[in-house]
């Protein structure tokens, strides 16, 4: 289960201030698959940053089942992210100098698992031929499916994707979407997926809609 | 102006960029200019040391002699020239006047006040000359003469010999021929009064006065005949068939010759230890401005990839750029010039103020200096801009390097993927180099500045003790640098003060020795030494004699010349002493040693025969006999007659002096005693006669004194006045030396901690942009589930690996050049081995042959010549004095890695203070700048 308590962010001091999140109050129970919208600009992403641990909040806190993440030091919240967390970019940030392959079991190396669900992967998300390749040679859709793939490679319990089907045809989107679906469905993982796609938001579960900051 | 507002806007958003930029340019080009302006002052003050001691000129040869000036002169020969106009005066008191197109011509002479003319209507002249008109003013008054008005600008010095001594005694010389009535034939005379700028009149001569001559090249270690220099130039003439006058068409003006261009070697030696030096800082700066570059560069791609779609010409950029360029090094070399001339302004200030050296500074005029070394602004000024170019296109290389990676068959491992992560080969690369550079460059500094020191501290700055009669040479108490025999130390053997009376000049005609000057009556008796505590003294009576049968063990018996000479001390001697002459009596060469009862005190444990009674020796009853060498020839109790020429003229044997001594004890001296108690005992070669020196003195020998003192603690103020001792110490030549090292040491120091600043600042300029280049990577990692501790941890070892590599590189170099300075040692010791047997087989040559040299010698002297400039050559382009090969690497190496480690690490963690918990924003900020 994740939690937040009046979760806010804000960036920088004075005239120039973002309230990028108020005081939002969420409770996404596990094995539940969850969409965000919102205008652009609305804080979805900042969300998801929270959620994931990449960013503090300036207020507020976030728990996954009792356990709050804001008390935890840099080195358990990494090892948190690593192992419960599967985070896919909304600009996919693999590294460039990795190729796909690496890039997707970089976490498992990490996690010194040998990534065995990685091959299944591939072929789930169509990138077989593509992963010796690097980040520059791919294409936007390609890029997506690899990050999403690296997200999936520790086969974390929560999945946070921000815009994961983005840059792809109506298509590979689907695929991608009912990928996710099996994982929630069959494996149980909690799913939370931002998106401006109305079709996406409408597979899931449960749509949080974000509007200045505030849930609506 | 768009461009310029576009540069500006840059500069102001990158203003620590511009800063460092700046910084470094600006700082490389005050140290050259500073560095080179400290050299200058060197210069200079070199040349006036050496105008100081001989003066400038060697040789002065009239201006028709075309022929023997282009036999001696090469294109580095000093050329100066005065005019002689004629005569001018007052009444019958005529003196020749020269013209003086420059006054640095004459700036051998010594000036006792004012300087020398520079414009009509000046004039300069010797204060005796002055007297002779009954001129008793002053500079600035006005003084008319046959030829016109003049102001007297200056006056040369003439009087009281001072240390231009040779100089002067030469044109002392040269006046008095002019009044010579025997010598009327000599056709050219020196100029005693000088007059500035220029003249309608055709002058009667003109003197060339010259230096760096082509023909003296004879080697450094045949001392004797530089000496023999006007023999040789005759040789020489005639070999050349070239006839000349020496008598009347030329002066040697100096004593001895010493060439000019030592300076110009010093400095250039000088030039030659820094070099490396200079290299490493212009490398080191030039890597600071690519490695500021290089961000620059990296950053303005978007800025250019923008101009250029909003449709700005390439061209114009690169003027638009090129302009920047240009500016940057006008802005650094004015600022450059101007924070160099200001530090250089302030060390001469300290040198000349607070170290009371010479009045010189780098922007002294000097026309040498000019002439033969570079300008320091300019040499500043450039360095700075070539140093700014090559950043820049460095830069410029290495921004178009492209780091592609070659396809893997299998996914690398973590430890592989990390590498190629963080992988920033254009910085490691900089930061390697400038590493590298500053541990070889401060390794290199480290021994250049212990072995000069080091030089000094091991060989001490001392005094020659010439142990050794030398037959018509002074008595050396010239400071020499320290060295192998017979010499003492002032730092090892705890010598504080050393004094020493003018050498007595002694001469010989055929083995009879007689005192040519009246000098040695200075110096100071018993009474004044017992007053002296911790002195040891030392004085020698060189012109005594023992009055002995033929068949006496005694050696060097005194024998005339010839027969004149014979004649010449029958008729001045007294009727008692022409009675000793013509009998059958030998007179016995017999140096008697001088030295105080504290010393003689110390002599028990070496008597080998009688004792000593400090009464006896005191009453003149008996004296001691000191053996160094062989048997003593004299026994225990045998009386003695001694004799003394009295010298009341200085020349000849006025008379006779003898007296009745007994043989005391015989002292046999072992060779590994105290150096100072030997010294102090000993006179002449084998054996020799000790006193004290008030006995010596009422004994009838005149100038019975101490001549040299050693003293342990500083005595100066309880010299008594009047001894015309001549004071050496510890602290004046540590002086001296600093003052000689001080710029040199000093500028190195310098140099040293530019290198490191500009070169650290590389390098941490290089540590911080890496991981800035890279924080995208490092929050990707981080939001996959590495934690931060880990990155830092990698990202440390990978910065640590560039010290390691740096230090080795640096040490393998620093290794390596000592291998060369050794080989260069090894191979100048062949020459110079060579060079040995080809002087060796030289001097037996010059066995049988009498005055000058054959043409098969001068071809010979030639060879020597030629290996002698060669181990020369090795000697300085090697560094050989240095010696560094000797000097330990390993442990400045250490010391340096270690630091550049420490460094490393403190500045790897201060670069990941930028990434907070927020790894969102660091990832889009990260994203922006891919
Ligand atoms: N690092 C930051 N500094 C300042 N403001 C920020 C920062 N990150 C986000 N914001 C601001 O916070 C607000 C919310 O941003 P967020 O990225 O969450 O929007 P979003 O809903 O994901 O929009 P989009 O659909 O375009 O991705 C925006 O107004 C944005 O400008
Ligand atoms: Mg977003």
């Amino acid at each position: 289960m994740i939690k937040t308590e009046n979760l806010t962010r804000t960036y920088g001091k004075g005239e120039g201030q973002v309230v990028a999140l108020k005081g939002v109050d969420l409770t996404i129970n596990d094995g539940e698959m969850v969409a965000i919208i919102g205008k652009s600009g609305s804080g979805k992403s900042t969300l998801l940053n929270l959620i994931g641990g990449l960013d503090v909040p300036t207020e507020g806190k976030i728990f996954y089942n009792d356990t709050e993440i804001g008390k935890m030091n840099d080195t358990e919240l990494s090892k948190f992210r690593l192992n419960n967390v599967g985070f896919v970019f909304q600009f996919f940030d693999l590294i460039p100098e990795l190729t796909a392959e690496e890039n997707i079991l970089l976490p498992s190396k990490l996690a010194k698992k040998n990534g065995e669900q990685a091959d299944g992967l591939y072929s789930a998300l169509d990138i077989n031929d593509r992963i010796k390749h690097y980040p520059s040679e791919l294409s936007g859709g390609q890029q997506q499916r690899a990050a999403i793939a690296r997200a999936l490679i520790n086969s974390p319990d929560v999945l946070l994707c921000d815009e994961p089907t983005g840059n792809l045809d109506k298509r590979s989107g689907e695929e991608v979407m009912s990928l996710l679906k099996t994982l929630n469905e069959e494996q149980g993982k909690t799913v939370i997926i931002v998106t401006h796609d109305a079709d996406i938001a409408g597979q899931c579960e449960r749509i949080i809609e974000i509007s200045d900051g505030h849930i609506a | 102006m768009t461009s310029l507002y576009i540069l500006n806007k840059y500069w102001l958003k990158h203003k620590k960029s511009f800063a460092t930029l700046l910084f470094s340019g600006t700082l490389l080009c005050a140290v050259i200019t500073c560095l080179f302006l400290n050299f200058r002052k060197d210069f200079i003050t070199d040349i006036d040391d050496v105008y100081d001691k001989q003066g400038r000129q060697t040789l002065l040869v009239t201006s028709d002699r075309t022929d023997v000036i282009d036999l001696v002169t090469k294109e580095d020969t000093i050329r100066g020239e005065i005019d002689v106009l004629g005569r001018t005066g007052i009444g019958n008191d005529t003196f020749e006047y020269g013209i003086l197109h420059d006054p640095e011509d004459l700036a051998h002479l010594p000036l006792e006040s004012g300087r020398l003319p520079e414009k009509e209507g000046e004039l300069a002249a010797f204060r005796s000359v002055l007297k002779t008109f009954g001129f008793f003013g002053d500079v600035g008054d006005k003084i008319t003469l046959d030829t016109g008005t003049y102001t007297l600008v200056g006056i040369l010095h003439d009087e009281d010999a001072d240390y231009r001594d040779g100089t002067r005694m030469h044109i002392q010389q040269l006046y008095d021929d002019v009044y010579d009535e025997n010598q009327k034939e000599i056709r050219y005379y020196y100029p005693m009064l000088f007059i500035g700028g220029s003249s309608s009149k055709t002058p009667v001569y003109t003197w060339v006065m010259l230096d760096n001559i082509k023909y003296v090249t004879v080697p450094d270690i045949n001392r004797d005949r530089y000496e023999k220099f006007h023999d040789e130039f005759n040789d020489v003439l005639e070999s050349k068939g070239i006839e000349f006058d020496t008598e009347r068409d030329w002066q040697y003006i100096n004593w001895e010759y010493y060439p000019f261009w030592s300076v110009a070697k010093t400095f250039k030696q000088n030039q030659h230890k820094m070099m490396p030096l200079y290299i490493v800082s212009c490398l080191i700066a030039s890597l600071s401005v690519l490695a500021v570059m290089r961000n620059i560069f990296a950053e303005r791609e978007n800025t250019i990839r923008m101009l250029r779609k909003i449709g700005v010409s390439k061209r114009r950029i690169t003027v638009m750029y090129t302009i920047e360029y240009i500016c940057l090094a006008i802005i650094q070399a004015a600022a450059g010039i101007a924070i160099g001339s200001a530090a250089h302004f302030g060390i001469s200030s300290y040198q000349t103020k607070v170290l009371s050296g010479k009045k010189f500074s780098g922007f002294t005029a000097n026309r040498f200096a000019d002439r033969l070394l570079p300008n320091s602004f300019v040499i500043g000024a450039a360095i700075s801009a070539g140093v700014l170019l090559a950043g820049y296109f460095l830069a410029a290389i290495l921004s178009n390097i492209n780091t592609s990676c070659r396809r893997k068959k299998k996914a690398a491992s973590l430890w592989r993927c990390a590498g190629r992560i963080f992988r920033t080969r254009a910085v490691t690369v900089i930061q390697i180099t400038a590493l590298t550079l500053i541990c070889f460059g401060t390794v290199y500094g480290y021994m250049l500045f212990h072995s000069t020191e080091g030089y000094y501290l091991e060989n001490g700055v001392g005094i020659t003790l010439e142990n050794e009669e030398d037959e018509g040479k002074f008595i050396p108490y010239l400071v020499t640098v320290f060295g192998k025999n017979g010499q003492f130390d002032f730092d090892k053997d705890d010598i504080e003060e050393y004094y020493c009376t003018d050498g007595i000049r002694t001469v010989t005609t055929g083995s009879f020795v007689y005192s040519l000057h009246s000098d040695h009556f200075n110096g100071i008796d018993d009474t004044a030494v017992d007053r002296l505590s911790g002195v040891i003294p030392h004085g020698a009576l060189p012109q005594t004699f023992i009055v002995s049968d033929k068949n006496s063990k005694l050696k060097s018996s005194i024998v005339y010349g010839s027969e004149e000479e014979k004649q010449f001390f029958l008729e001045n001697s007294s009727d008692e002493d022409k009675a000793l002459l013509s009998s059958d009596k030998v007179l016995y060469k017999s140096p008697i040693a001088l030295t105080d009862k504290e010393v003689t005190g110390k002599l028990s444990q070496y008597v080998t025969a009688g004792e000593i009674n400090a009464d006896k020796l005191d009453s003149g009853e008996e004296i001691l006999m000191i053996v160094k060498y062989g048997e003593s020839p004299l026994a225990l109790g045998e009386s003695i007659q001694l004799g003394a020429a009295e010298t009341e003229n200085g020349f000849g044997i006025g008379k006779l002096s003898t007296t009745e001594v007994r043989i005391g004890a015989i002292i046999t001296l072992p060779k590994n005693m105290d150096k100072f108690l030997r010294y102090s005992i000993s006179a002449g070669d084998d054996y020799n006669l000790l006193t004290t020196a008030s006995r010596a003195a009422s004994m009838g020998f005149e100038g019975a004194m101490y001549t040299e003192l050693f003293a342990k603690e500083a005595i100066g103020s309880q010299i008594p006045l009047g001894t015309g001792f001549n004071m050496t110490s510890k602290a004046q030549l540590r002086h001296e030396l600093f003052m000689k090292n001080a710029s040199f040491l000093g500028s190195m120091g310098a140099l040293l901690l530019l290198m490191s600043l500009l070169g650290f600042s590389a390098y941490f300029n290089g540590i911080g942009l890496k991981i800035r280049l890279k924080e995208y990577q490092i929050s990707i990692m981080r939001a996959i589930g590495t934690p931060i501790k880990r990155l830092r941890r990698r990202l440390m070892l990978d910065g640590l690996r560039i010290p390691l590599f740096s230090g080795a590189a640096a040490f393998v170099a620093v290794k390596l050049m000592q291998r060369i300075m050794l080989s260069g040692y090894n191979k100048m010791q062949e020459i110079e081995f060579s060079t040995q047997q080809a002087i060796d087989a030289f001097s037996s040559t010059l066995e049988n042959n009498g005055e000058g040299f054959t043409k098969a010698q001068l071809a010979q002297l030639d060879h020597i010549s030629e290996l002698e400039k060669q181990s020369n050559i090795i000697y300085d382009q090697y560094l050989c004095e240095q010696q560094m090969w000797f000097m330990n690497a390993i442990i400045p190496t250490l010391i340096v890695f270690c630091v550049m480690c420490v460094i490393t690490i403190l500045l790897t963690r201060k670069s990941f203070r930028r990434f907070t918990p927020d790894i969102a924003s660091s990832l889009s900020k990260g994203r922006k700048r891919q």
